[in-house]
């Protein structure tokens, strides 16, 4: 099958590229303002298909009819056309476009927009930010690139997805991620995560109303629009770019320090002696203890001392990356084809992921009227998890995070021959740091994005296309447990294996027909209208057997007999949609445009199938008004204002109904079914509307600022509404609560310094988002605990995830006691008198940004990323753990070792024999600021290059990612957390890695 | 105007193009208003009796186990059960609210049933007697969840104070909505009596031993176990005794083996079924054991993380220190076998009853510790029946030993008064350890504790000697367990939490 795609890919090639025709050869050199070459210039001949591009020295070649009139074209410049009158030679020098220098975007359905005519507010993050990049997952290059947009990059595991947020958190039971749109189809996060980021030209977030209520029943989180790389018409001098990178990947810098077996063995005998009451502030006391202790341990040598963390995390673990492209295109056809390869090794013993992509993006102009096109995405993607909460570790000790951390120091490493052990019997696990040969996570992924359309142009405005997409991927997985696995006294000996097998597509067929036309010169209006169906289907099973009794025939067919039943499970969903977009402007100057779309979804009720959504848009391109025009210092200056509505449907594909399922155990070898699912069949889209007012100004055309403020309010919002455990229910989804976001967006792009040799660039982006919960279930509720053990309540008024819980007041210098806020807001040492006191905490982030700086010097660059988000708080969950002397025989950190001793101590743990609680205490300050990338690079100057044909292109580079994180959080990561964005417990860190590449193109 | 025509035009040609279907239903369920056949009513039928054999499956029978003065916490046990060990529960607990969730969670596919069994037998008269019978039963099997949720979250039931004394809510109907009071403990009971009742007037066939469906002595061993629960001790005894005939007491020390690891036994009056398919039905205790086997030496070694006690594993009269006994379960239900817990090698005694099953092992150098849930066993009702007649002041001595010289021990002669009542007490301890009815035996007696220790593990146990010497007084009132958090959250009509717990919310 791949086969006869590939075949046919190269047929449809081979016919565009032959068919010029004869005619007299025309050549010259196009040249900028400057008088420097411009390389990659089209030159077409006007009413043909006659066309070159120009080549690294400006210089092009073609035959044309000698009456015809060539027309010479860049980007940025204004075209330029020239009657040929017989002559041979012709030389274009061109000049810049400054109406012209915005650069085009797609915003909703339909042909794209030139950015400065665009009422939505929309953002464009390009291939240069995303090429070159030391991780595979293309959403972390995005992180503080785009104003009111939070990336978490919340694990290091290679094939795990990021959190993406735009403009706060807006769903409590739906999803909040954005719909991400691969030109123009809906795809996953994790379709997005497994694709090449060389592969992408750009990345637009759709943040307003204008801009995303087009996308209906989906948009209610902002749209990501993805647009993959195409040839360039014209270009028949096709670009061959071949790129290798190398990364070295290590663990962040820790802020929490194991302690060594000397402080650990005293701070245990220390808790002893507390326990029995006995003066542990006393050395000899303690030393005593420790005596005691070591020998009930059986600790045989007290000078082993292991740092386990550096013991299991993997030190320089290598990626590296591979990839060829090859674009071009004729005057009718544009092509883009291209490979990659990706290898990466994470920290965490386990940890591994192995990528093949191929992309191929053709478009031709078939007939004056027709054009066709095809985008086709493959994609291989093989992975290997280690055992953490991620996957399917969780809070276990054989966790190797949280292993790292646990295991006593005293626990040898080595066996008197100096082989590692296997079991590490201080700790009671296998030694985590090879866990991944006993247990094994993997997955395989393969993947298909393709679309293809058809556009016809009847007549001079109207363009009618149809599109159809698929999206595709099968996903398998395979957890094994190996008869080897170690134990105190030799192995398991039996084995067990399951393998699962998940199949997902979905079709979109997306037709609209739009009609541009301008009347009386200056009133420009476009229409739109169009149809969408989307069909998903999801189908999974798995199933395992036990009792393998080789390591090296660990299989499914291998096993002894069955483990349960398989399981098995079956989803499908769809849409159907249609929509109408209308734009309007008065001579570049006032714009007002406007969308509807009517929506209907297979997963609600049946009386709430349908929504209709709306917007309206307005923008006052001041800089185009005649007092303006003269006003050389203001390049551009607009203001706009949307407002529309929106919908979340991302919810389960049945939850609307009453389920009975069957068991998976016969009893009694009869059927048996159990009541699975109480549904709700009034469950309803949840619905937002958004109102953003906005404006941005350029001074000099050098520096650019824009300035958003928006309100996004969600209503019949889905939330679990508690029920009374004693009815045999805890909570059932329904639309009932309500929720609001609002701040405002800043960017900043100035151009400090541009001249021949020199560019020197610095951006900065911030945001400011306020979420509230504005209601919750019931009438005049006014707050509600989201779980017993969670510390957070749901509050009307403040955002979600605020911390109320028992306040932590300190230890008592006097007694030792820890102290928490009582009822009359004072203190008190019994935690069962705490109050729980609303901390003013939340785990959500109110402030966040990004700034960085571009110099580049003849070819030398620089580039600095930043990302920051301030303001948001985590549960450190490790020090319950790691800090804790109940944990008697675990490993330790030092900072338990600021515990209270005697009278008048100021300290912040406490007496040892007081249980630590789970309290206010753990929760951290988690804002940070990172720099998210660092990269030097060369590019070889063209001069250079003169002299030969082969190579028309070189680069090397080295970057840096993560390379240091600003915060005050002590986990190892403020980066990472659970769902709720409010745990950290055993999760696996971010890395940061060192990256060396080269770029040739040919 | 020919522009606008192509334009309308092309509008309704893309309007006329077909779209998906919107009515997509699950296939891998059947949506409740399709449960209509007797087939569906099987089925639930029998999805019940997985809900009882599981709920009640030992591996859920280990924290009042943890609580009271049957085992120690280890350094194994990586905090599993820590606060129950420790006494650290609040009404936060999220196990506690697990245990009060799971139960009620029963309870209400038993309503849901109960009303789909009426409309399908509105539906199929001719199916309606069958489905009458399978109401009784699942009747029944509410009554279990009530009396095991009161068993936890009430006082012992007091006759004099019941009126008084806070229940549990007894839903009887399907409504997930509901927010229901707890009521007294006398409603509590008046629920499970008038269940029973219902469930008693159809089925009366006898059943025999390791019956996989409800009889008439599961409900008679149901009922004695009530009645010694409501201090009625002539129906307890009369209730217990009529069980005997049908399931005899084992007569071998091999016997009784096979009872506990391969779930075969003249003694169970009813038991879940367990094949190799439905093993992940039931939950197992592998925490007094996980067992590893040594190739080498050919034995089992155990890093339990939870270790019977020192007067525990003196009550089996073990010779000193080996696994010699006259008490047949001494060697097969406790054992004195290798340990290895936080690199220390001793030798002590572990709960061996819930090793799992042997036929169902993958490999017999694998433990499963899966054992069939044994809803009643015939030698309880002994015990009901010795502890009855005590009480009542009958003749408690035949029962106790019947069934003492069916364990391999000699009848006791000539003892009286609080020397047999403790005989009968540490004879359920023997009997009854790892199924869960310590603590409820300790508030239906009125009694305290003071835990002690195996010197063998004297060096890996968790915690300090506050809790592994741990005393804690009858009037303690938290010998009855919280409600959970969750349920005071979610139910304003509840009533008061229990005593000795907070109530901050």
């Amino acid at each position: 099958m791949v086969k006869k795609i590939v075949l046919s890919i190269a047929a449809v090639l081979f016919v565009c590229a032959s068919a010029l025709a004869q005619n007299k050869q025309i050549s010259g050199t196009v040249t900028g303002p400057d008088g420097k070459p411009v390389i990659g210039a089209t030159v077409v001949v006007e009413g043909t298909n006659i066309g070159t591009s120009t080549d690294l020295n400006g210089k092009y070649t073609l035959s044309a009819p000698t009456n015809g009139t060539l027309i010479v074209s860049f980007i940025g410049y204004t075209d330029k056309s020239i009657a040929l009158n017989g002559k041979t030679t012709i030389d274009v020098a061109l000049s810049e476009d400054t109406e012209n220098i915005d650069e085009v975007v797609v915003v909703g359905y339909g042909s794209g927009r030139k950015v400065g005519t665009i009422i939505g507010s929309v953002d464009q993050v390009k291939a240069d930010k995303l090429e070159d990049r030391p991780s595979a997952n293309v959403m972390d290059a995005m992180q503080g690139q785009v104003p009111g947009l939070q990336i978490f990059t919340s694990s290091g595991e290679l094939d795990s997805p990021s959190t993406i947020r735009l403009h706060g958190l807006s769903s409590l039971s739906a999803s909040s991620e954005p719909l991400i749109l691969l030109d123009g189809a809906p795809i996953t996060t994790g379709t997005l995560m497994a694709m090449n980021s060389n592969d992408i030209e750009s990345m637009t977030v759709l943040k307003d109303a204008s801009a995303t209520s087009i996308y209906g029943s989906r948009a209610a989180n902002g749209v990501i629009y993805v647009t993959s790389k195409k040839g360039s018409r014209g270009q028949d001098n096709a670009v061959v770019t071949l790129r290798a990178q190398y990364s070295l990947n290590n663990p962040l810098k820790l802020r929490m320090k194991r302690m060594s077996t000397d402080q650990l063995l005293d701070y245990n005998a220390a808790t002893y002696a507390a326990w029995n009451g006995d003066d542990y502030a006393n050395p000899r006391v303690v030393a005593a203890y420790r005596e005691m202790l070591a020998g009930a341990f059986g600790i045989e040598d007290q000078s082993v001392n292991v740092d386990w963390f550096k013991e299991i995390m993997r030190e320089n673990a290598p990626m590296y990356q591979v990839d060829l492209s090859v674009s071009g295109g004729t005057p009718k056809t544009t092509y883009y084809i291209s490979g990659n390869y990706t290898d990466q090794v994470g920290i965490a013993p386990g940890s591994e992921m192995t990528r093949y992509t191929f992309r191929a993006n053709v478009d031709s102009q078939v007939k004056k009227w027709l054009k066709v096109g095809m985008n086709l995405g493959l994609g291989y993607q093989k992975s290997s998890n280690a055992s953490t909460q991620s996957s399917a570790g969780g809070l276990y000790t054989d966790n190797p995070i949280f292993a790292s951390f646990l295991i006593p120091s005293y626990q040898p490493a080595q066996d008197e021959n100096g082989n590692d052990l296997d079991f590490l019997s201080f700790y009671g696990v296998e030694n985590p740091k090879y866990a991944d040969k006993w247990y094994k996570l993997l997955g395989n992924r393969i993947q298909l994005n393709g679309s293809a359309f058809v556009q016809l142009n009847p007549v001079k405005g109207l363009s009618i296309r149809s599109q159809l997409s698929a999206n595709a991927f099968d996903y398998r997985s395979t957890t094994s447990m190996s008869p080897s696995w170690p134990t105190e006294t030799g192995v398991q000996g039996v084995g067990s294996i399951s393998e699962g097998f998940q199949r997902n597509y979905d079709w979109t067929w997306t037709n609209t027909a739009e009609y541009k036309h301008t009347f009386a010169e200056k009133h420009n209006m476009t229409v739109l209208v169009g149809h969408e169906s989307i069909y998903g289907n999801t189908q999974f099973f798995s199933a395992g057997t036990k009792g393998q009794a080789f390591d090296d025939l660990l299989n499914l067919g291998a096993g002894t007999e069955n483990i349960g039943l398989p399981n098995y499970s079956t989803g499908e969903y769809a849409y159907n949609s249609v929509f109408a977009r209308a734009e309007y402007d008065f001579a570049e100057r006032y714009f007002v445009d406007g969308s509807v779309r009517y929506d209907a979804c297979s997963r609600f009720g049946a009386e709430n199938k349908g929504a209709i959504f709306w917007s309206v848009g307005a923008m006052w391109n001041i800089k185009n008004e005649a007092f303006l025009s003269d006003v050389k210092q203001i390049t551009a200056l607009a203001l706009k204002a949307s407002y529309g509505t929106q919908g979340n449907s991302s919810i389960g594909n049945y939850s609307q109904y009453q389920l009975v399922a069957p068991s998976s155990y016969p009893y009694d070898r009869e059927y048996a079914m159990g009541f699975a699912s109480m549904g709700n069949p009034y469950l309803a889209w949840e619905k937002q509307s958004t109102l953003t007012i906005g404006a941005n100004i350029e001074l000099w055309r050098k520096l650019s600022l824009s300035i958003d403020w928006y309100r996004r309010e969600t209503t019949d919002m889905l939330m679990p509404r508690p029920l009374a455990p004693s009815a045999g229910f805890s909570s059932y989804t329904s639309n009932i609560g309500a929720m609001r976001n609002s701040g405002i967006d800043v960017g900043l792009n100035y151009t400090i310094f541009a001249n021949k040799d020199w560019y020197v660039n610095f951006y900065a982006n911030f945001n400011y988002n306020r979420n509230q919960i504005t209601k919750l279930w019931e009438e005049g509720l006014e707050k509600s605990s989201l779980g017993d053990g969670t510390m957070m309540y749901y509050i009307v008024g403040k955002p979600f995830g605020s911390f109320y819980c028992q306040e932590w007041r300190g230890i008592d210098p006097q007694t030792g006691d820890t102290l928490w806020t009582a009822a009359d807001g004072g203190t008190t040492n019994n935690f069962d008198e705490a109050v729980e006191v609303d901390l003013n905490k939340s785990t959500q982030a109110p402030f966040s940004g990004g700034f960085g700086i571009a110099v580049s010097w003849k070819g030398i660059g620089l580039n600095a990323d930043f990302a920051w988000v301030q303001g948001n708080y985590m549960v450190n969950n490790n020090l319950y753990f790691f800090a804790n002397p109940d944990f008697l025989g675990y490993g330790q950190v030092t900072e338990a070792l600021d515990y209270w001793k005697r009278p008048g101590d100021n300290v912040t743990y406490p007496r040892l024999d007081v249980p630590i609680q789970f309290d206010s205490h753990l929760i951290e300050d988690a804002s940070f600021l990172r720099l998210k990338n660092l990269q030097v690079s060369y590019t070889l100057p063209t001069h250079l290059l003169k002299n030969q044909n082969i190579l028309s292109g070189f680069k090397v580079y080295v970057s840096a990612r993560n390379l240091f994180t600003a915060t005050k959080y002590k986990g190892l990561d403020p980066e990472v957390a659970d769902g709720l964005g409010a745990f950290d417990a055993d999760n696996y860190p971010n890395t940061r890695q060192w990256t060396f590449g080269c770029e040739f193109k040919f | 105007m020919k522009k606008i025509t192509y334009f309308i035009a092309s509008v309704v040609a893309l309007l006329g193009l077909s779209s998906c279907n919107l009515d997509m239903r699950p296939d891998t369920g059947v949506l409740g208003q399709d449960v209509t056949t007797i087939e569906h009513i099987k089925a639930l039928r029998n999805g019940l009796y997985n809900n009882i054999v599981s709920v009640q499956s030992y591996g859920n029978q280990v924290y009042q186990e943890y609580y009271v003065d049957l085992f120690n916490e280890t350094m194994s046990s990586g905090n599993r059960g820590g606060y129950f060990s420790q006494w650290l529960l609040t009404a936060s607990d999220q196990d506690v609210n697990a245990i009060w969730s799971t139960y009620y969670s029963v309870v209400s596919n038993i309503n849901y049933f109960l009303m789909k069994a009426d409309d399908v037998a509105a539906l199929q008269p001719d199916n309606a007697e069958d489905i009458a019978y399978y109401k009784a039963e699942a009747k029944f099997f509410r009554a279990i969840c009530f009396h095991q949720l009161a068993l936890r979250f009430c006082k012992d039931y007091t006759p004099a104070t019941a009126i008084t004394d806070l229940g549990i809510p007894t839903p009887t109907v399907y409504n997930p909505y509901a927010k229901l009071e707890r009521g007294t403990l006398e409603m509590t009971y008046k629920q499970i009596n008038d269940d029973i009742k219902e469930a008693e007037l159809l089925i009366t066939e006898a059943g025999e031993p390791c019956s996989t469906r409800l009889s008439k002595d599961a409900i008679a061993a149901f009922k004695a176990q009530i009645a010694l629960h409501m201090h009625d001790y002539q129906n307890a005894a009369t209730y217990a005794s009529s069980t005997y005939a049908g399931y005899p007491l084992v007569n071998s020390k091999e016997e009784l083996d096979e009872m506990w690891h391969e779930d075969s036994s003249t003694e169970v009056i009813m038991q879940g079924t367990l094949t190799a398919t439905t093993i992940g039905l039931v939950s197992g205790p592998s925490d007094y054991l996980s067992g590893t086997w040594d190739f080498e030496s050919e034995v089992f070694h155990y890093t339990p993380a939870y270790t019977p006690e020192q007067w525990i594993v003196d009550l089996y009269g073990f010779e000193k220190d080996t696994n010699n006994s006259k008490d047949w379960r001494a060697g097969t239900l406790i054992s004195r076998e290798s340990l290895y817990i936080y690199s220390d090698w001793q030798t002590g005694y572990v709960l061996t009853k819930f090793s799992g099953n042997r036929n169902l092992f993958t490999v017999p150098t694998s433990l499963t510790y899966k054992t069939a849930t044994k809803l009643f066993r015939v030698a309880e009702m002994y015990l009901i029946e010795a502890e009855a007649q005590y009480m009542n002041g009958g003749d408690a001595l035949t029962p106790l030993n019947t069934l003492r010289q069916h364990r391999g021990l000699d009848p006791l002669t000539g003892i009286t008064g609080e020397e047999l009542m403790a005989e009968i007490e540490k004879e359920r301890v023997r009997e009854l350890i790892g199924e869960g009815h310590r603590l409820f035996d300790l508030k239906r007696w009125g009694k305290g504790f003071t835990r002690d220790y195996q010197m063998a593990v004297s060096d890996v146990l968790s915690g300090s000697k506050k809790i592994y010497q741990m005393t804690q007084p009858a009037t303690n009132p938290k010998f009855v367990w919280p409600v959970p958090m969750e349920e005071l959250h979610a139910n304003a009509n509840f009533g008061e939490q229990n005593t000795g717990w907070s109530s901050v919310q």
